[in-house]
């Protein structure tokens, strides 16, 4: 017996080391893409050179941090986008920074959670929605930015407090499968029509922090009337807990119309097309104008932070508005903030929709019961 | 004199410090640290409004409808899945162990597979079989073209045919171990005094089970009063609020007020629930003998007799609906390219297994963290469970009381809030573990307690007292006495709780996902970004698949062990 049960742990243990050890390799074409782009713009960087022997040295002290020691980002966004500003990152400092990856409302929750509890255990936050960094502003926790690309920032963009900054855009749009209906809505208020009755789908602006900021807009678009949204609840409309589930729900045929960021169509397409099927998945610019979303990162005010940790948390956060971070957001379907990269995304004759957040705010109470009430 | 006194004074402290009483100040330290530090600490949560200590934040809550709503549907929800379990659950039970049913070895094999299947899991295959787009509709499509397919695929009603589905095992195998270990000599008395088979049943058997019955209802009723991955998958996209989508929805909300009094609004409904249940098994006993005994007394079970045929086919029906159906569907799935696409071989792959398994660096650490996760805190959480429930058993005292009563309280607190009274309590000194693997053992330890305590209390009832008593006046140490005398007799439900910890660790969401930190995560933190990200739900099928067939290896390892006979 004691033989049998030897020899089952002997195999478990092999099992499971051999999963530990498998290597990893990762090369899609979306990536290679990328590299090329940044390889493009390091060679057009006077400094490049000089910023490799700096890391050189660097790279030797760092190599040995512990996980404790590295940098702590909380953010949101594709797993493969990410990796790729990590190694970008790294590859010029070591390993230095540890990336935890969540969706937008569970970066919301978790810092918002610690900062409860006393003790914010990141050191970058990137993703959620302003809301939050206005929140965490307000109380004195975000340390103030030293930005060496503010030149580059689109005015327009720039975030309302120099605590933090926008290092992303994305638009609402509507979405359809076109395998099952020709006639898509054009309008934020046609998604009330009978005819799209049980087949429209959004996220829920009370689970996802990006939809919240897409409803609190919509909202806004419609004078403050919660009434629109109580007509798309008679029209049977659904709610997803993610935006990113929009698009993957119409494709999937549970729904024939969404309102969703545009990035994940970007990249749903993209992948389609690597792989080598077709999705039946079609985008429709609103009437209204499509909603922005901006997606904000800001250093996490900390004392006991070494001043090495202090040094690379300035530095990733310049990195992220170098045009080389930006040229990979952008491969993955965020437009960039910077103004000398084009946006690619946006139909100039497409009006954009801005949330306005000091109004989202002083609203947000109001809507929030008014919305909770509905759904 | 003062000699006399001096001897008084270390007679008095040696009996202070006497075996029971040392006991129950290490336990009482763990229970307090373990248990109701990070409880106590979402009530008082509960009192702060912008920094301010108010009742504000109950008063407001307790005024809302949306609160009074949301736990209407949560107990609407409860009870629905607690009589649907206890009527699946206990008939397979019965079938298995009190008639002459002929495959029960396949019933017995059909619901531990059932339940290896996690519950977000099957709601996953619950969408892909019956929503618009699901295979139903994709059948139906193929022998009317234009058919105009519709069904209600969120709704509470789905919520709690999903939960019944995963949660019925848990029935089934604690009635059958009651059956197993309930005296058949009383039915042979009955039979004798000239009842009929379903007389006898009704007046004798069922009595003799009923405690069992409601001893895990209560487990069942509590586990979906704090499920919230099933109510999120299938109520939330309607609009429909349970509570523990509230405290998702308040936590989203960042309102830690809200979130901590509709936490305390569940805790209290649980623990009335609780209070209530345990009164009356409180007053009830089990009545067991010799299980060796019972094989004498095979002819004394029911015969199915010309029924044989029907119960074979409504047997048949109900695997193939809420097992074998949803592992086809699953299966196809984690094959396509994309969920979604037209079944064609062209749009079939092996990509999604050739990504977690050698590109994914994620999936292997979720994997090995689970398995390591899931072993470490189930066998810490067993020699913890089975040291209060013999301290409880044999000090039926105030203080022993207090112990089993607050190590008991988790099974009444949603996993959520156990992981965020858990940051609340060990995100500073004096125990600082948030940010490492300790936080998630220790919050499992939090959860498993209560389960194995449940496995364990039952047969610990059926130990007479005497034999603790015999061995303690022999000389015998209380850890001889637990290790040789004790656990000998509940170890099948031991190995049992064990099996049933490892396997909700291995596809836990909610405290992984709120405490893991880069290295630590789960393939429930896995499980739930895939869900996130630009991947579908072949991917989450993969997933799912591979989560099934590590259960049923663990399944295989832990029968080894002996647990078959624990009855598992």
């Amino acid at each position: 017996m004691k033989k049998k049960l030897f020899g089952i742990c002997l195999v478990l243990t092999l099992i499971l080391t051999a999963c530990g050890n498998a290597k990893v390799e990762e090369k899609g074409e979306v990536d290679k893409e990328i590299e090329t782009t940044t390889q493009e713009n390091k060679s057009n960087d006077s400094k490049t050179v000089e910023k490799e022997t700096k890391v050189a040295e660097t790279e030797e002290k760092t190599e040995e941090k512990t996980q404790d020691e590295k940098l702590s980002i909380y953010l949101s966004g594709p797993e493969a986008m990410m990796k790729k500003l990590e190694t970008s990152f790294e590859k010029e400092r070591g390993d230095v920074v540890d990336f935890l990856l969540m969706s937008c409302g569970q970066v919301r929750n978790k810092v918002w959670t610690e900062k409860e509890a006393g003790n914010i255990q990141a050191d970058i936050v990137w993703g959620s929605d302003p809301m939050l960094f206005n929140k965490l502003d307000n109380e004195g926790l975000l340390a103030t930015l030293n930005l060496e690309n503010e030149k580059y920032i689109d005015e327009s963009i720039k975030a309302e407090s120099d605590n933090y900054l926008m290092v992303n855009e994305r638009y609402v749009t509507l979405m359809y499968n076109s395998d099952n209906i020709s006639d898509c809505p054009k309008s934020y208020e046609q998604l009330k029509n009978e005819k799209y009755a049980n087949k429209v789908v959004m996220a829920d602006a009370g689970q996802s922090a990006t939809a919240f900021s897409i409803a609190s807009c919509i909202y806004q678009i419609e004078n403050n009337d919660i009434n629109y949204f109580k007509g798309l609840k008679d029209n049977g409309i659904k709610l997803s807990k993610s935006n990113g589930q929009v698009p993957s729900l119409i494709i999937e045929g549970q729904f024939d119309v969404g309102v969703g960021p545009h990035d994940a169509f970007v990249r749903l397409t993209k992948k389609a097309k690597k792989e080598g099927y077709e999705i039946p998945l079609k985008l429709v610019w609103p009437e209204e104008g499509a909603i922005a979303i901006r997606r904000p990162m800001g250093i996490i005010k900390d004392e006991n932070r070494s001043e090495e940790n202090q040094k690379i948390a300035e530095e990733f956060v310049n990195f992220m508005l170098s045009k080389e971070a930006q040229k990979i957001t952008e491969q993955f379907g965020f437009v960039s903030v910077r103004n000398d990269i084009e946006n690619t995304y946006l139909p100039k004759d497409v009006k954009k929709q801005l949330i306005d957040w000091n109004k989202a705010t002083e609203c947000e109470g109001e809507f929030k019961k008014a919305y909770e009430e509905i759904f | 004199m003062k000699k006399f006194s001096n001897k008084l004074n270390i007679r008095s402290v040696k009996k202070c410090f006497n075996t029971s009483n040392i006991v129950f100040l290490i336990l009482s330290i763990l229970i307090v640290l373990l248990f109701l530090y990070p409880i106590m600490m979402i009530f008082k949560n509960g009192f702060i409004v912008d920094g301010k200590f108010t009742p504000e934040g109950y008063i407001r809550e307790f005024t809302n409808k949306n609160t009074w709503i949301a736990l209407l549907n949560t107990i609407k929800m409860a009870f629905g899945v607690l009589f649907i379990t206890w009527f699946l659950g206990g008939s397979l039970a019965f079938l298995v162990e009190r008639t002459d049913y002929k495959y029960k070895k396949i019933i017995n094999l059909f619901v531990f597979l059932s339940f290896c299947i996690p519950s977000y899991i099957i709601s996953v295959s619950w969408i892909q079989i019956v929503s618009r787009g699901g295979y139903i509709h994709r059948i139906l499509k193929l022998i009317y073209p234009s058919i105009n397919y519709s069904f209600n695929t969120y709704s509470l009603l789905a919520t709690t045919l999903v939960l019944s589905i995963h949660l019925y095992p848990l029935v089934f195998f604690g009635i059958r171990n009651a059956l197993k270990k309930s005296s058949i000599s009383l039915n042979d008395a009955g039979r004798l005094l000239g009842g009929s088979k379903w007389h006898v049943f009704l007046k004798i058997t069922l009595p003799l089970i009923l405690p069992s019955f409601v001893s895990v209802g209560l487990l069942v009723f509590s586990r979906t009063m704090a499920n919230f991955g099933v109510a999120a998958q299938l109520a939330l996209p309607a609009g429909i609020s349970v509570l523990t989508t509230g405290i998702y929805k308040a936590m989203s909300e960042l309102d830690i007020t809200t979130q901590s009094v509709l936490s305390v609004i569940l805790i209290l409904t649980s623990m009335s629930i609780y209070w209530v249940m345990n009164s009356y098994l409180n007053k009830r006993n089990f009545f067991f003998e010799d299980e060796r005994k019972e094989k004498k007394h095979n002819k004394n079970i029911f015969s199915l007799g010309k029924s044989k045929v029907f119960v074979n086919v409504v047997v048949s029906i109900y695997f193939i609906l809420t097992f074998i159906l949803p592992l086809i569907s699953l299966t196809i799935s984690s094959f396509t390219k994309r969920w979604g696409l037209k079944l064609k071989l062209e749009n079939l792959t092996l990509r999604n297994f050739e990504i977690l398994f050698f590109e994914n660096e994620f999936f292997k650490r979720a994997l090995f963290n689970s398995i390591i996760f899931g072993i470490v805190s189930s066998i810490i959480a067993v020699s913890l469970a089975v040291v209060i429930v013999y301290f409880y058993k044999t000090n039926k005292n105030r203080k022993a009381s207090f112990i089993y009563k607050v190590a008991s309280l988790p099974l009444a607190v949603p996993n959520i809030i156990l992981a965020v009274g858990a940051i609340f309590a060990w995100i500073n000194l004096p125990i600082k573990i948030y940010g490492t693997k300790w936080i998630i053992i220790f919050t499992y330890i939090m959860l498993f307690v209560p389960i194995i305590i449940k496995q364990v209390k039952g047969l610990a009832d059926n130990i007479d007292d005497s034999m603790d008593i015999s061995a303690k006046t022999l000389g015998i140490p209380i850890l001889g006495r637990i290790i040789k005398l004790f656990f000998p007799m509940i170890k099948k439900g031991v190995f049992s709780g064990i099996a049933i910890c490892f396997l909700i660790a291995l596809r836990e969401i909610p405290i992984s996902l709120l405490l893991y930190a880069k290295g630590n995560e789960t393939l429930g933190v896995m499980l739930f970004t895939i869900q996130s990200n630009a991947y579908g739900l072949e991917m989450t099928s993969a997933v799912s698949i591979i989560v099934i067939i590590i259960s049923i290896v663990v399944n295989i390892v832990v029968k080894k062990i002996g647990v078959r006979r624990a009855g598992l």
